[in-house]
């Protein structure tokens, strides 16, 4: 029972984990009908960019924090402007193939200014465990699910409530629309990629801070995409809702299966999830529902 | 009137309109191609044979992609995991049953066709992005299956035997080319034929547009599902040339990047056409070649305190910079450039 527990739990966090890079998936696509491959590259340059700004500089946490969004704010803007502005109404294997290949460009990148080798973050939230009636909860996890709820709770009611997050969704509907009320679709576009990189960022200092920084962090932002499927692709609460589901099924599996199998189900567990959503339910759990009669 | 042929010729018959000769000057041009690569292994080293090697393998696996993505617009970004069933599959087969290459590559294609057509079965239910999922998650799901499925080796990976036909050894860069060659010939000339018959045309009408499609009469279950199948044994063939060209297989071989690359390749040289398949692959592997023999020991010399992994990072950079900037500025492709090259040519002096 208390096996059981444990892995439930640690399943959730790990899915608090999912979540927070696949919120950030969710609002790119919710706003400009992009589907971003590059999102766990751009946690990855955000991971390293606290790494510069804490390591490297030397500047106090909070002050990293800062600078982290700071940098991520200009990653996102340059990225939607350089590269994705050319390919507005370009068919989907465009949209597809550019955010791959800036997946390889940006780790590419990465690796050429800060070299390969895993580096270490400072250490902000401690490292041992909570208990709490005998199960293990790590503290870094734990932050990272509250940061990953509060986030999404406030991007529900962005969308929602705000005008901001209105406009956001009226653009994704249609442009021309959008544009004939007045609205700037590029500003648009350019607010979205800097919220979701600043996200991306948050999300980075997380998960460098969990196992350190090196150039394959960026495997997080393939892992997310089934979360984002299984959520689906227009809803922020689904992101988490799908980063809890596939968390839990990734601890699950690894820890009751995982003998029968021979191990290695972890990996491979989150990709199942995602071929047996396309094929049952395309638009996940909680996306807008499109039925084309093939 | 079509103005990429040159002035003067008049097709009266279908079959001649379809021809892959449809001029004396590019029959000609064609065969002096064909006699120069049949030369190359008596002029070329090693490096540059085993270059071309290569090349040829990946211009195969690639014509799988052109077919259901630039003839039939099913996106397949798991390309490289059904050339790893290939080459898998060759590899298991020959440690395992001691079959000879000649009958392993029948079956190794067959294996690549059944397992690509049962991957892109959901075609028949998704396009678009979800089908680009679907493959992604069938790469992972298939390279895993690999990894722990023991008859496949492991983690060690699987060795094979050299290639014999009857007394001659077929084995390394300059034994394996004739085949290579003969091969490619064969994988380029199957993808033209199918470009200019019914198949080609029906799949090319569900790319354009699937709803009319149907409205037509054209089957697209069938023929989404033949267009996979046929992917995957283009794949499946290239896999297990690639098995007993390098006598390993492993894992590593054959991850998502490759996959990435592969389609990147087709975009690169122009979607859709054989003749680009051709020149995108052409120029990548030449990109590759250029920054990981030249460009990577010039910056490894001029700054020697930065680590050689590194730049391990640059050929990354560089490939992902090339595609994005050809779908940024030219998402038609090199071969685009070349039909321009040439009606430029015919129709000199007056503009294209």
């Amino acid at each position: 029972m208390v096996y059981l527990s444990e892995l439930v739990v640690a399943g959730l966090m790990l899915g608090g984990l999912y979540g927070v890079v696949a919120l950030g998936l969710v609002l790119i696509y919710k706003a400009t009908k992009v589907f971003n491959f590059a999102q766990g590259e751009m946690v990855m340059v955000g991971a390293y960019s606290f790494y510069t700004s804490s390591v490297i500089l030397g500047m106090p946490i909070w002050l990293s924090f800062l600078g982290t969004f700071f940098l991520c704010s200009i990653l996102g803007s340059l990225l939607e402007r350089i590269v994705l502005r050319p390919l507005i109404g370009q068919p989907i294997l465009a949209m597809i193939m550019v955010t791959i290949c800036l997946s390889a460009t940006l780790k590419g990148f990465v690796t050429l200014i800060w070299g390969g080798r895993r580096q270490i973050l400072p250490e902000f939230i401690s490292k041992e465990a909570i208990m709490l009636k005998g199960v293990h909860i790590s503290q870094q996890l734990l932050w990272c699910f509250i940061a990953t709820i509060l986030a999404t709770c406030i991007f529900m009611l962005f969308f929602k409530y705000t005008k901001a997050g209105l406009l956001m969704r009226a653009t994704a509907d249609s442009h021309d629309a959008a544009r004939s009320t007045g609205v700037k679709v590029t500003q648009v576009f350019i607010r979205t990629w800097v919220i979701s990189a600043m996200l991306a960022g948050l999300g980075g200092i997380f998960i460098g801070s969990l196992q350190g920084v090196d150039p394959e962090l960026g495997h997080i932002g393939i892992v997310a995409l089934p979360v984002a499927i299984l959520g689906g692709l227009e809803s922020p609460s689904g992101a988490l809702m799908g980063g809890l589901i596939v968390g839990m099924t990734e601890t699950l599996a690894a820890g009751y299966l995982d003998a029968a199998v021979g191990g290695g189900l972890r990996e491979i567990t989150p990709f199942i999830v995602m071929a047996i959503i396309v094929l049952i339910r395309p638009f996940g759990l909680f996306g807008l529902e499109t039925i084309e009669r093939i | 009137m079509d103005i990429r042929l040159p002035c003067g010729v008049f097709n009266t018959r279908y079959d001649k309109d379809t021809a892959i000769f449809r001029t004396k000057e590019r029959g000609c041009l064609i065969i002096f191609i064909i006699a120069f690569f049949i030369c190359c292994p008596f002029i070329m080293s090693n490096t540059f044979l085993s270059i071309l090697d290569l090349i040829f393998i990946t211009i195969i696996c690639v014509m799988g992609i052109n077919t259901v993505t630039g003839y039939c617009g099913q996106l397949n970004i798991g390309q490289s995991a059904f050339m790893a069933v290939g080459a898998f599959f060759s590899g298991w087969l020959a440690k395992d049953f001691s079959l000879s290459f000649w009958l392993i590559l029948p079956i190794a294609t067959l294996a690549g066709g059944m397992v690509g057509g049962l991957f892109g079965l959901p075609s028949l239910r998704v396009k678009g992005l979800y089908l680009a999922l679907f493959t992604l998650a069938a790469q992972f799901i298939i390279m895993w299956s690999f990894r722990h499925i023991p008859c496949f080796g492991g983690a060690y990976g699987l060795h094979l035997k050299e290639v014999s036909l009857g007394s001659w050894d077929l084995s390394g860069p300059r034994g394996f080319y004739p085949i290579l060659l003969l091969s490619v010939i064969i994988a380029i000339y199957c993808s033209q034929n199918i470009s200019r018959t019914k198949v080609g045309r029906a799949f090319v009408a569900i790319r354009d547009n699937d709803l009319a499609a149907e409205t037509l009469g054209i089957n697209i279950r069938a023929y989404k599902a033949l267009a996979f199948f046929i992917s995957g044994c283009f794949a499946g063939f290239a896999g297990c040339l690639w098995a007993y060209f390098i006598q390993f297989v492993g894992v590593e071989q054959f991850t998502l990047l490759d996959s990435v690359w592969y389609l990147g390749m087709a975009i690169v040289g122009g979607l859709g056409s054989t003749l680009g398949v051709i020149f995108g692959v052409f120029f990548m592997k030449i990109l590759e070649q250029i920054t990981v023999s030249w460009i990577c020991p010039i910056l490894v010399e001029r700054f020697p305190n930065v680590a050689g992994e590194t730049f391990a990072g640059i050929s990354l950079l560089v490939y992902g910079l090339v595609i994005i900037m050809f779908l940024i500025f030219d998402p038609r492709g090199l071969v685009h450039w070349w039909n321009i090259l040439k009606v430029s040519y015919r129709l000199h002096p007056f503009s294209y």
